[in-house]
């Protein structure tokens, strides 16, 4: 696989890694999972917003708390969206602004 | 606990044949002893003791035969490399055989299956990885089931000397290396074959003899075997094995190798033997005798001892001893014997080690066997001891010497299972290279042992061996029965990844098709249908990861194209030309994470790789497949037309302009000529016979990648036609040979497309070929509306039927061409008169008559008709009527009799002049429906004409009036006109002044003359009444009676203001207007006045202006001014409106108190009431309502300077007041009082004056009267005087003789008083 870096390869472990989190969700209630999963050099944690929005990150290293940090701010940032009269929960989020908050968020924290 | 152990954990006997007894079977076509006896195992009902000597029952008890040579060599062989060798070996052994496999498991519905839970059913590939793994047989150094646990010695009594025989088998040491377990059975098994040379008592008494001298572990097996062989009879298949390594067995090649091949199989691929009834009998009669009377009890013995050993080791005190030796730091070795030193069993330890295992030389002095309490652990397990067994392993466990990987098999389910698994899988993989074949295999017996329930890639690492891949396969396999879908996906897709770098192609591709059937399958969302509902969508219209399926599917089409389906690969390629969503979008998903760029290789991914794919393939499937290749099934995924901005374009389109304006002027013509007659006009937006329109077809790329169409068209149906065949024939469309979009590109692409008769065409479809290569046609219709009529309809989603561009043919009897014969860019002056000439051409077949022009409301425009004014000498003032309308202008009728003398025949052409008058300053455009016919035809046709310009400022004119001091005139009118700095030097000819009351007159008697850019010049005009002014009254009354009607909310009726007379004067020099000016001068004014009505009286109704406003007020004075640029050439007027001279008497005051004080009448609309009383207060504020103080008090001669000698007397000096009524209508009443003696007031520093003789004058002034008043003052001393506080009274009033006492009705009273100083000065030319 050399190291898994085909893109679709990268979202089949995040879309797989979803099975895992729904399974621990069951028992677990915490918002953050951190290394819920695990997938080669590929480390999956998760946010389970408390409307079952799943946030999953894939990353390499161990940074818990970068990581914890950087959800939350997703989170905030999502909530922002959503508050968005026009936006509904069928479509994407398209926003620009959506999408450097959370670059910036991720500089900062990881 | 697991019903049944494993059958690698069974006990393994090696068999030692001689060279006799193996030429024996051979003859008997026998295979070799090992897999004889293999035959009979697993063996049924056998029972075992625990240590504890509890009888264990074994439903079946597995045993493993093979030779002692092949283990021997096995055991030399490099364990890394047998390892690669076992991988390659099952990689070989799938890939041969997997096109099959996927082909029957396909058959049977394999993946329905899996979603069943049907545990029975296993996947063929999964199987065969298992078997070879089971089938491994050669000791481990890590464990020791494979190490042999007995040798039995073979001979045949067809050797001439048995006895030597097996002298010579039993001097022959094992030659294991040092970690093999020494600790072996011997059994010496005597075949007696009935064709032997000895006799069965002869045979018996070798049998006596070899027991004597070998023990008791012996046995005589009489086999009968038949000369023709008996027919084959059916056993156990045999677990696959290695093959030998082929340089090894270059050295013995006397042993046959062990290979399936060797194995003589059914064609259904069962196991057989060639054995009669009654040697099967004996034989298996041996089978049980050496397990039940032998094995079973040697082990169970082995057990009891080494159990005596590990139990005295646990005991508390060797615990604590070993506790301090290991607090302590010594450096003992662990307590636990291995055989080689405790030798408690010398009966069958005695023959293990010989000096002949120096001979290998490489572990002569190497590593030990596995410790006893290993094997204790494994005979345990092997016997069915459990309680034993769990016991063992976990103090070895404990000790970190492995037992991690039985514990899971041993353990009822829990937790701490999986935590064994991991530990296991932990240490292969620390104690070997992360990689290593080694491991590999280790790891995938592990697997094959545990079967369910543990993680998979944890211990493939990065392995790319077939059997690692179908190990993921299997994970995905039991993951699919766990309901984990997604994770399923992922092994599968893993698992193809491996695979098809070992070139396994069905496999790979039957895994793949399973990620991608598992995938597609998203999971069940618990949501209410609502939800979907809501923004109607669909269920299943999310969308989900972007890159996932085009991965897949691209795999699966590189493989169908390698494998020969090119059809197939086709067609998964087609799919992949989607097309990224949005842009955005795009930028989204590839996410960079923590700001720095992921390394993504795009390049696998990119629409141009799948273009280039489906390029390459479908070239190949056309060129192979010869001409008569279906390509019907063959879709474009993507489309390329952007059908709601393609657009039919006809000829007369070009001019371009707002839809909406031209539609007005539509609706102008139609208004006009509803009251001329029935005709009516065609819309346009027809093209004609055998001339060409365009159909602008959008085309937009959504791929990352350059294409190209061939021979794109469009394919045009007729409404009548019937047929679903191609274009009708009458039309001749334009076919592009090649377009090429680039990435993302949209481009707009004319299609000229020619009628050849008239006709009501549909454009359907546009055509063309993708890349040259696959013919495509898109529908260009555009989904209906939605239909919301009745409730089924508005309860579901029911659309209109489609819309088609839709282009009209009609016969080009009619046509007329128009354009403005120069048609560059033109750039006017403010006020600027320009001549612009029009080409007008007949096109079509039949004579045209009839010509108008349809402008907008604003432009100012005449045509020029080619009258000379006549030259008459000019009068002093000019006078004309005005309509006085503010009506809209009507089309204007185009003077052919005149221009032409005849009406406009085919083919024929003329110019026509047309002066077009900037009146706006900016970018404007001239828009003009040309409308004409030929005589008596019933219908009108139009076409459209538009000519953009731009107006730049030139003068800047400021007036300001009042009344004159001046007692020949009744108003003073100052114009300022300033040139603008960046004009050019600008003659002005005339000033005009239009009116229909007053006449002007300048003050200053001369021309002005040229005007410098940024010059101003001031000139005074003097307003006099004009004595034959007629229709004014009646246009007052017609203003206030409208008025009123609006202010008491009836229906306002349309009729029109009376004509008015206007008075023109010129200001500069007598001339005389041209008619066309007259018409110029009065749009000028009505757009002003319209324009200002508009802004002031905003809540009326837009169409009442004409029918409530004149367009002129009764005294309103209009001045034009009149200029030349002599060096441009260019000349023109300047209108300047909203002066309006004399008091009014606020006519309407009456009409609006009595409409504020009707009832009001509730309305629920607030918005009603506010537009009413915004209505009434712009009436009130209007020109119509002004009320002013009409008498005016000035001071003849303010400022004088009288000389007077005051040492003779005191000054008398006569002052004259001159006091006018400004009213034109109504007399007013005044008393003027001055001020007696008055002491000198704060205010001016002008000393006071005193009046002497008359102070109090009265009297009444009628309409425009003027009188002089003439006090006198008294001045004691020189000084300068003002008049004082004065005050004058007025009332304005009628005269009606039949009420009030004088017959005066007063109506406004006003108080007037000093306003300025009006100072007189007093000089004393006393000589003294």
């Amino acid at each position: 696989m050399g190291g898994g870096q085909d893109r679709h390869v990268i979202q089949m472990i995040a879309n797989a890694s979803l099975d895992v989190i729904e399974e621990v969700v069951r028992k677990d209630n915490a918002m953050y999972l951190k290394s819920v999963d695990k997938f080669n050099e590929w480390t999956v944690s998760a946010f389970i917003t408390p409307g079952n929005m799943k946030f999953v990150l894939l990353h390499e290293g161990k940074n818990d708390e970068g990581i914890r940090a950087f959800f939350s701010d997703v989170w905030e940032l999502y909530v922002k969206t959503t508050m968005n009269p026009f936006h509904t929960a069928h479509s994407g989020i398209r926003s620009t602004v959506f999408d450097t908050r959370v670059r910036a968020s991720a500089r900062k924290h990881l | 606990m697991p019903s049944m152990l494993p059958p690698s954990l069974a006990p393994h006997t090696c068999i030692l044949p001689s060279q006799d007894l193996v030429d024996l079977l051979a003859s008997s076509s026998l295979p070799p002893l090992p897999q004889i006896l293999q035959s009979f195992s697993p063996l049924p009902q056998v029972t075992t003791r625990t240590t504890t000597l509890t009888p264990v029952p074994h439903p079946t008890f597995a045993l493993r035969f093979s030779d002692l040579v092949e283990i021997e060599e096995g055991c030399r062989e490099d364990e890394e490399q047998r390892a690669a060798r076992t991988l390659d070996w099952i990689s070989a052994r799938i890939s041969r055989r997997c096109a099959k496999w996927v082909e029957d498991w396909e058959r049977v519905g394999g993946a329905a299956v899996e979603t069943e839970r049907n545990a029975n059913l296993r996947t063929p590939w999964w199987d065969e990885v298992r078997h070879c793994i089971e089938g491994d047989h050669i000791p481990s150094r890590i464990e020791g089931w494979n190490h042999p646990v007995a040798v039995i010695v073979a001979v045949s009594t067809m050797s001439p000397n048995p006895l030597q025989a097996l002298a010579q088998l039993h001097a022959r040491p094992p030659e294991f290396p040092s970690w093999v377990d020494g600790n072996q059975l011997r059994y010496t098994l005597i075949i007696h074959p009935k064709n032997s040379a000895l006799s069965d008592e002869e045979a018996g008494a070798l049998f006596n003899a070899v027991k004597k001298q070998y023990g008791l572990h012996t046995f005589l097996l009489p086999l009968e075997l038949p000369s023709p062989p008996p027919p084959p009879v059916p056993v156990p298949l045999q677990p696959p094995r290695l093959p030998r390594n082929p340089q090894s067995t270059t050295q013995t090649p006397e042993i046959a190798p062990l290979s399936p091949g060797a194995i003589p199989t059914l064609p259904g691929g069962l196991n057989t033997l060639r054995m009669g009834e009654q040697d099967i009998q004996q034989t298996a009669r041996f089978v049980r005798e050496f397990v039940a009377m032998s094995l079973v009890p040697w082990m169970e013995k082995c057990a009891v001892e080494w159990n005596e050993n590990f139990s005295s080791t646990r005991r508390l005190p060797s615990r604590l001893f070993s506790s301090t030796r290991r607090l302590f730091g010594s450096a003992t070795p662990s307590p636990t014997p291995t055989h080689g030193q405790n030798s408690s069993i010398s009966s069958v330890t005695s023959r293990t080690r010989s000096g002949s295992n120096s001979s290998i030389a490489s572990v002569g002095s190497g590593p030990p066997p596995p410790p006893q309490q290993r094997r204790l652990a494994e005979f345990a397990t092997t016997l069915g001891d459990l309680k034993l067994a769990i016991n063992v392993w976990e103090t070895i466990r404990k000790d970190g010497k492995g037992g991690s990987e039985i514990l899971p098999l041993l353990l009822s389910p829990s937790p701490a299972v999986q935590l064994h698994v991991s530990h296991a899988l932990q240490v292969v993989m620390t104690s070997n290279t992360h990689s290593s074949a080694v491991a590999q295999v280790r790891a995938l017996a592990y697997a094959v042992r545990w079967e369910m329930g543990c993680h998979p890639p944890d211990f493939i690492g990065n392995a790319e061996e077939p059997p690692s891949a179908v190990l993921l396969a299997h994970a995905a396999y039991l993951s699919v029965r766990k309901k984990a879908r997604r994770r399923a996906a992922l092994w599968y897709l893993f698992a193809a990844n491996r695979l098809e770098k070992s070139g396994i192609k069905p496999l790979t591709m039957y895994f793949l098709r399973r990620a991608h059937d598992l995938y597609k399958v998203s999971p069940e969302k618990s949501l209410s249908p609502s939800f979907w509902d809501s923004e109607g969508m669909d269920v299943g219209s999310q969308a989900g990861f972007d890159a996932i399926v085009p991965g897949i599917e691209h795999a699966l089409g590189r493989l169908h194209y390698t494998t020969g389906d090119v059809r197939r690969a086709v067609r998964f390629f087609l799919t992949l030309l989607q097309g990224a969503s949005s842009p955005e979008q795009a930028v989204l998903s590839l996410g960079t994470s923590n700001g720095s760029n992921l390394e993504l290789s795009k390049a696998t991914m990119s629409d141009k790789v799948f273009l280039e794919d489906f390029r390459v393939s479908f070239q190949h499937l056309k060129d192979t497949s010869g001409p008569n290749f279906d390509l019907s099934d063959l879709k474009l995924p993507v489309t390329f037309c952007d059908v709601r901005h393609t657009r039919l374009r006809l000829p007369g389109d070009s001019v371009g302009g707002d839809p909406d304006l031209w539609e007005s002027r539509e609706d102008t013509w139609r208004t006009y000529w509803k009251s001329q007659g029935k005709e009516s006009l065609q819309s346009t937006g027809k093209a004609a016979v055998n001339e060409p329109f365009w159909v602008d077809l959008v085309m937009h790329n959504p791929l990352d990648v350059d294409i190209s169409l061939a021979n794109l068209t469009i394919i045009i149906k007729e409404s009548t036609a019937e047929s679903s065949g191609p274009s009708v024939d009458f039309v001749e469309v334009e076919v592009i040979d090649e377009l090429v979009l680039g990435a993302k590109e949209t481009q707009t692409i004319p299609l000229s497309v020619r009628a050849k008769r008239p006709s009501t065409l549909f454009i359907t479809q546009a055509s063309y070929s993708f890349l040259n290569l696959l013919p495509s046609s898109e529908s260009l219709a555009v989904r209906g509306r939605r239909l919301q009529d009745t409730p089924i309809q508005r309860q579901s989603k029911v659309y209109a039927p489609d819309v088609y561009i839709k282009a009209l043919v009609e016969d080009a009897s009619q046509r007329l061409s128009v354009d403005f014969v120069d048609d560059g860019r033109l750039v006017l002056e403010h006020g600027e008169c320009m001549h612009m000439r029009l080409w007008v051409s007949n096109i079509g077949t039949e004579a045209i008559n009839d010509i108008w022009i349809v402008a907008g409301p604003d432009d100012e425009y005449c045509i020029d008709d080619g009258d000379v004014a006549d030259s008459v000498p000019p009068p002093a003032f000019e006078v004309f009527t005005s309509s006085n309308s503010l009506a809209q202008r009507l089309p204007q009728r185009v003077p052919l009799d005149k221009l032409l003398g005849s009406p406009l025949a085919p083919g024929q052409s003329f110019e026509f002049a047309l002066t077009l008058h900037a009146n706006t300053v900016g970018d404007q455009e001239l828009s003009m429906a040309v409308v004409f016919r030929q005589k008596e035809r019933p219908t009108f046709h139009s076409i459209r004409v538009m000519r953009s310009f731009e107006v730049r400022p030139l003068l800047s004119v400021a007036s300001a009036y009042g009344p004159s001091n001046d007692l020949d005139e009744l108003f003073s009118l100052d114009l300022d006109i300033r040139s603008v700095p960046a004009a050019a030097t600008i003659e002005i000819s005339q000033v005009t002044t239009m009116s229909p009351t007053w006449a002007c007159a300048s003050r200053a008697k001369r021309r002005i003359g040229t005007l410098l850019p940024g010059q101003a010049v001031h000139l005074p005009l003097g307003a006099q009444p004009w004595d034959q002014r007629s229709g004014g009254d009646e246009t007052y009354k017609f203003a206030l009676g409208k008025l009123e009607e609006v202010l008491q909310g009836s229906d306002t009726d349309l009729s029109h203001p009376p004509p008015l007379v206007l008075r023109c004067d010129h200001a500069v020099s007598t001339s005389v207007l041209p008619s066309t000016m007259q018409s110029f001068l009065h749009q000028g004014r009505r757009n002003n006045a319209a324009r200002h009505i508009a802004a002031v009286h905003r809540n009326l109704p837009h169409h009442l202006y004409p029918a409530i406003f004149p367009l002129y007020h009764p005294h309103a004075v209009d001045v034009v001014i009149f200029w030349e640029i002599p060096s441009e050439g260019r000349s023109g007027h300047i209108l300047v409106t909203g002066t309006t001279l004399g008091a009014g008497h606020g006519d309407l005051n009456g009409i609006i108190q009595e409409a504020e004080e009707m009832k009001v009448k509730r309305n629920m609309y607030a918005e009603t009431q506010i537009e009413r009383s915004s209505i009434l207060e712009a009436i009130r504020a209007s020109e119509w309502n002004s009320e002013t103080n009409p008498v005016v008090l000035t001071v003849q001669g303010s400022g004088a300077v009288v000389e007077h000698d005051f040492s003779s007397s005191s000054c008398h000096i006569p002052v004259t007041l001159s006091l006018r009524n400004y009213s034109l209508t109504r007399p007013a009443k005044y008393t003027f009082k001055l001020p007696p003696q008055t002491p000198a007031s704060g205010v001016s520093d002008m000393a006071a004056p005193s009046w002497i003789g008359r102070l109090t004058y009265r009297g009444t002034l009628k309409p425009l009267e003027h009188l002089l008043l003439r006090p006198t003052l008294h001045a004691t001393q020189p000084d300068t005087y003002t008049l004082g506080d004065w005050r004058l009274e007025i009332e304005v009033g009628d005269e009606v003789p039949s009420t009030g006492v004088h017959g005066w009705r007063t109506q406004y009273r006003y108080v007037d008083g000093p306003s300025t100083a009006a100072p007189i000065t007093v000089v004393d030319v006393s000589s003294e």
